[in-house]
């Protein structure tokens, strides 16, 4: 039982469809209302949507490594990401000029920080959480975070793949980020995924942590950034 | 197994454990059918069920935490304040109070302590369920309940 009060957890009863769970569970349940009407919820036939029938046609995550430039689209299909690592020549990002580099962010300690820099035409500034992106900036991204080695920046596809664009090692108390990427007019807003990590990440093991979004010793977040592509 | 068993098996489970985390029914029904499409995608579906469980237990915990730390609700309440409200608490708003407080702290504890204080007092998970879903020992379990305790004892001792 759990530590609060007289109901087994919810994940006990939730196990139970499958043959797992006490006979102290069990009594419960046949005795209490209120995880008898849980379980009655959980196991009542439901309709099927069409978004979870439409995932008959998906295919497991595909995964696609490159590096340098490039330009992300909301509308690309994975095989344009695979066009697009082959075909613009990967090409280390403009540096910014020293005096627009940021100063090393200070965060609380413990949670890494991800920081978000956006350089549109010559001015540099931090990304407030808010404001659209527009074509043509470029972003870079500042990490400071303790205990973790690695990081991978990258971001997924529409066909539910995924596309590394930065991976390297990260010194001791984060760093900012050599990669830069300029965004395009295409779709509504860019979505990177940061992962820190204490190892480099094996593709079997990247996959799962991106699912899980998380797992031992690493540490996964998310950055949707809106675009504003209209005038 | 096929979508529609996997979708009939999962979904509603899934879907009650997102509601328990979440004030925004519509929230909640978007982090539940992200985390069924990532079980998918995962080929998890025919995997033993009580990993199965397990992984949507963590998955949709961590991707409820992040998508409230987007909603920036908790920007509005101190940490003190939040705590305080969760510590002080009469046993009958005690889970209303619970869900709300919890939402509020997303932007301002650790995750891994917030992973399991969701876990346990929402979802009542016991601490080896807590160290067999988290991935982590029994040890660390404690470690990071006792923290959380911790910050509301120090706000009793204070109201008191």
């Amino acid at each position: 039982m759990s530590p609060h009060g007289e109901h087994p957890s919810f994940l006990a009863l939730d196990s139970l469809k499958w043959g797992r769970g006490t006979d102290e569970v069990r009594t419960h349940v046949a005795g209490c209302a209120a995880c008898a009407a849980h379980l009655q919820t959980v196991e009542r036939p439901v309709e099927v949507p069409a978004w979870a029938r439409g995932l008959k046609q998906e295919r497991p995550w595909g995964w696609l490594f490159g590096g340098g430039r490039l330009a992300w689209g909301g509308g690309l299909a994975a095989a344009m990401a695979v066009l697009l690592v082959v075909v613009l020549a990967p090409r280390p990002p403009a540096p910014l000029p020293s005096e627009d580099v940021p100063k090393p962010y200070v965060g609380p300690k413990g949670e890494p920080v991800v920081v978000v820099h956006v350089r549109h035409g010559e001015h540099v500034s931090r990304w407030d959480g808010t404001q659209p992106l527009l074509p043509g900036d470029r972003v870079r991204l500042e990490v400071a975070a303790s205990g973790y080695s690695r990081v991978l920046v990258g971001s997924p596809t529409p066909d539910g793949g995924f596309v590394t664009l930065y991976t390297g090692a990260l010194p001791e108390g984060g760093a900012l980020l050599p990669a830069s990427w300029q965004v395009d007019a295409e779709g509504s807003g860019e979505h990177l995924v940061v992962v820190l990590s204490r190892a480099a990440l094996a593709p079997e093991v990247l996959r799962r942590v991106l699912a899980e979004r998380g797992g031992p010793d690493v540490w996964v977040t998310d950055l949707r950034l809106p675009k504003q592509t209209a005038p | 197994m096929t979508v529609e068993e996997a979708y009939q098996a999962y979904f509603p489970r899934i879907r009650e454990k997102c509601r328990r985390m979440m004030q925004n029914t519509g929230d909640a029904e978007d982090v539940a059918q992200e985390t069924f499409v990532r079980l998918w995608q995962a080929g998890l579906q025919d995997a033993p069920p009580r990993r199965v469980v397990g992984w949507v237990y963590r998955t949709s915990t961590r991707l409820a935490i992040d998508r409230m730390r987007r909603r920036r609700a908790a920007a509005e309440f101190s940490c003190e304040e939040t705590l305080l409200r969760l510590a002080t608490a009469v046993p009958l708003e005690r889970e209303v109070a619970q869900r709300e407080a919890l939402a509020r702290l997303v932007g301002q504890l650790p995750a891994d302590e917030l992973e399991a204080v969701f876990l346990h007092r929402l979802d009542r998970l016991t601490q080896p369920e807590l160290a067999e879903v988290l991935q982590i020992s029994e040890r660390t379990v404690r470690r990071l309940l006792s923290r959380f305790e911790e910050r509301l004892e120090k706000l009793r001792e204070g109201v008191a």
